[in-house]
């Protein structure tokens, strides 16, 4: 599978990538993007099978991606790993079409939680 | 005086010391008095909450500190990593713990991109804010600093 990593904070990719190999999702293809407008162009070139994203980042936030990609018609898997998790954005985010959201910090059994009916 | 329905130190210490535990390295963090001073050439990262809360989370630290930080989130060795590297770790977490801390005072409200702050003697200081929580921790015999600002005056 092809997982598709947008944050702007390139730590942050590095952090999530390590997270997957440690929850024991291991082989995939992994993809990156800093934004929601460069994660855009990169599903629309590198057709993903997951997209894990940021939040709050410049250019097009992750919440826009998500309801940019729904309005297209996009149906990609699609969750968030965010510092913010109030219960009004986790609302915000399900009734987008998001299927889980990840608090940071975060460890591989948050990780392993989230994404064993996906990956 | 600041409200009562914002974070108590208990909470601003249960968050950083989660972002360490997860990202850095477990049980590494002592809890020191305010008053331990930070070297000359430190960084301030900073994220700011602006809505029905508004303020800013501030991390400061030495950028030794931050190297060790960027060295530790990386996984790889500081002098490896570039200083772009090291702001980015260091604004990473601000806006962890900033991003947590919103989601405990009164919404709605926005989170800012981290802004950090780095070279000798700097500081960072924001317009009409005071310091309403503050927390320092021992990282390696490196002082960390983790202050709530909330808004005081409007304009």
């Amino acid at each position: 599978m092809r997982i598709l990593i947008v944050d702007d904070s390139r730590a942050m990719r590095m952090i999530v990538t390590r997270t997957l190999r440690q929850a024991g999702f291991n082989g995939h293809d992994i993809v990156e993007a800093t934004n929601g407008q460069e994660a855009l162009n990169a599903i629309e070139t590198d057709n993903p099978d997951l997209v894990l994203s940021d939040w709050n980042m410049p250019e097009m936030t992750g919440i826009e991606l998500l309801t940019r990609l729904r309005t297209s018609g996009c149906e990609v898997p699609f969750g968030f790993v965010t510092s913010e998790t109030s219960p009004a954005m986790r609302e915000r985010a399900a009734t987008a079409g998001a299927m889980f959201l990840i608090a940071k910090p975060f460890s591989a059994d948050d990780f392993e939680t989230a994404l064993a009916s996906v990956l | 005086m600041p409200a009562l329905d914002i974070p108590s130190v208990g909470d601003l210490t249960r968050i950083t010391d989660d972002v360490w535990d997860s990202f850095l390295e477990t049980n590494s963090l002592t809890h020191q008095p305010i008053s331990c001073a930070l070297p000359v050439s430190q960084i301030t990262a900073c994220v700011h909450l602006s809505g029905a809360y508004t303020g800013s989370v501030m991390v400061q630290c030495s950028e030794a500190a931050a190297w060790l930080i960027a060295s530790a989130l990386f996984a790889a060795p500081a002098e490896s990593l570039s200083e772009s590297e090291m702001t980015d770790a260091i604004g990473e977490v601000a806006n962890m713990i900033g991003g947590n801390v919103k989601s405990l005072v009164p919404g709605p409200s926005t989170l800012s991109l981290p802004t950090v702050a780095h070279g000798a003697d700097s500081r960072l200081s924001v317009p009409g804010v005071e310091t309403v929580r503050e927390i320092a921790v021992d990282w390696h015999g490196h002082p960390i600093i983790v202050s709530l600002l909330q808004r005081t005056m409007e304009g």
